[in-house]
């Protein structure tokens, strides 16, 4: 017999979650938050401050819109 | 990370509200970690999510924990980067007679993504006499997808499925100068909606994708997908033959 074997070819692909549109879609702004992403340091984040506000802060009621009046808590009404 | 503790001095502290800004830097691919996507496999074989976990010790009280899922995406597949984004070429060779030879215009496919698979057969050269004997009676293109679950372990396990798979019909005689051809697959997509049709809420800390899996790998899984392109030939003597014993019966169907 000079019968050919069948063949069978296998050839690796990626799979993506996204299709070819959404992927064009995204390009854009994977370069934007690559380009931000290069500003910042895990050293030194250049974090906001922490707000805490302790019970004996004076005024520390106020920033969560409460008031004392007379000895009761009142809603703070600018 | 430390967020806040009371003053040394004291074993607590009476505070009315507290906003404490964090970052946390997740691990660079490029130093050697890399955190997989979340995803969930079918029939929950295997799961990646991951959670934000805030635990607060107040004064007496027990250890508090609260869990806040974080769905991590990962933008590394995409078909549009160059690596994928290029032309890319096979080849197989079947007893030295006939040569197979695919090339796809990009190696990154999403749902419903068309994977357009150029197919060459070409006989060798040097065989002419017996090439010229082969018939191409199919072609079969399809995907597999492969789950290796325990990849870094001492007993993985392989699960294999095809996704995918179209074929043809041919019936031609292999040509001096080679047969090609074009077959398009389409990469499925995910229905999302249940029996009912309705599509349910995502799962909280589970991205909504609209394929059944991708390209991954985390320590305890890891999936691949890979192309096949099978040629399915039949030998003239062998249909002659064939037909002489049992008439009318067509072995290539």
């Amino acid at each position: 017999m000079s019968g050919a074997k069948d063949i069978v070819l296998r050839h690796p692909v990626v799979v993506c979650p996204l299709d070819h549109a959404a992927c064009k879609q995204e390009m854009e702004a994977i370069e934007q938050s690559a380009k931000d992403a290069a500003h910042i340091s895990p050293d030194n984040p250049m974090l906001p401050a922490p707000s805490i506000v302790r019970a004996n802060d004076p005024g520390g009621l106020r920033t969560l819109g409460v008031a004392m009046v007379g000895g009761h808590r009142k809603p703070l009404i600018e | 990370m430390l967020l806040f503790r009371s003053h040394p001095s004291r074993e607590n502290e009476s505070v009315l509200s507290m906003d404490l800004p964090f970052v946390i830097f997740i691990p660079s691919d490029r130093a050697g970690v890399a955190l997989p996507a979340s995803l969930q496999l079918a029939s929950r074989t295997a799961e990646t999510v991951y959670e934000l976990v805030v635990t607060v010790q107040q004064a007496h009280l027990d250890q508090r924990k609260y869990m806040f899922p974080v769905p991590l995406e990962r933008y590394d597949t995409l078909s549009t980067f160059g690596m994928y984004n290029k032309p890319e070429a096979a080849e197989a060779i079947s007893d030295h007679i006939v040569t197979l030879a695919i090339s796809l215009p990009r190696s990154s496919y999403g749902p419903l993504d068309p994977i357009s698979v150029f197919i060459r057969i070409v006989p060798n050269q040097d065989w002419l006499a017996k090439a010229r004997k082969v018939t191409i009676q199919k072609l079969t293109v399809g995907v597999e997808e492969e789950i290796l679950y325990n990849h870094e372990g001492d007993e993985p396990s392989r699960k294999s499925k095809t996704v995918a798979r179209q074929s043809q019909a041919i019936g031609v005689k292999v040509p001096e100068a080679g047969y090609s051809t074009n077959m398009v697959l389409v990469f499925p997509e995910k229905d999302m909606r249940d029996s009912e049709g309705i599509l349910p809420r995502g799962k909280q800390g589970l991205p909504m994708y609209s394929v059944s899996g991708f390209t991954t790998k985390g320590t305890l899984y890891k999936i691949d997908y890979v192309l096949t392109v099978k040629v399915r030939f039949i030998d003239i003597h062998y249909r002659s033959r064939s037909n002489l014993l049992k008439p009318g019966c067509h072995v290539w169907c």
